[in-house]
């Protein structure tokens, strides 16, 4: 499965003040299911692939 | 009244040889009542999936179980082990944790606050967290489920459950007799 810290972490190097819930109910952030809240916009998928792979 | 007597080393065959109906209280089937106090049924479900949040609104652990009771006013016991709670990414970072019946919270939170976060390098992994709810007041026998939801207090930094999905959370539901 997917580390959802990981995947978080990433998220957070895009937008540090993004709100997401994510959960890791696959082995990849391409399909795993990522909620945005509180209004924050969606990055896509391979951006946070991009960014996770330089972590 | 007939009086088998049976010598040393006798056997009688019980299958084919013995009628009647054994008392439920020796362990006979068929009881239509209950002492209190008795287990009536158990369910249980865990999980390894993790789940992280970095808001401040409640979502899903994927931690849940349903049980259908035979009774509306018997006990629930719901038994929560919630493992691999970890925060990170802000000295103020905070998980929480609550209890919800279908779309009711009933224990909000079950923890709070937990783990504060020192220590700026890695996540900082708080352990379990454990939670015993008596629910008396479902009153209904209609499949209720039980679940737990987390949160990033105030919406600090990462909170997360079954980390890295190396730990298992658990939930027993048992529906207990009631008076």
């Amino acid at each position: 499965m997917i580390d959802t810290l990981k995947v978080i972490d990433a998220i957070k190097v895009l937008n540090s003040d993004a709100k997401v819930v994510v959960y890791a109910d696959t082995d990849s952030v391409l399909t795993c299911t990522i909620l945005w809240q509180e209004g924050t916009a969606e990055i896509s998928r391979e951006d946070i692939k991009t960014e996770m792979d330089k972590l | 009244m007939a009086l088998t007597r049976l010598g040393l080393n006798q056997s009688i065959n019980l299958a084919t040889n013995v009628t009647g109906t054994l008392a439920t209280g020796n362990g006979g089937t068929g009881a239509t009542s209950f002492t209190p106090g008795k287990i009536l049924q158990i369910k249980h479900a865990s999980t390894s999936t993790a789940a992280s949040s970095t808001s401040d609104t409640y979502a899903d652990t994927n931690l849940s179980c349903t049980i259908t009771p035979t009774s509306a006013s018997n006990t629930l016991l719901v038994e929560i082990t919630q493992n691999g709670c970890a925060v990170s990414g802000s000295n103020f970072a905070a998980l929480r944790l609550r209890l919800l019946r279908d779309s009711t919270a009933i224990v909000d939170p079950f923890s709070g606050d937990l783990g504060y976060r020192y220590d700026s390098s890695a996540s900082n992994r708080i352990g379990s967290s454990g939670f015993v709810y008596k629910d008396t007041t479902y009153n209904s026998t209609s499949a209720i489920t039980y679940k737990t939801q987390l949160k990033a207090n105030q919406g600090y930094g990462t909170a997360s459950v079954q980390t890295g999905s190396a730990y298992h959370s658990s939930i027993l539901i048992m529906e207990v007799a009631s008076a």
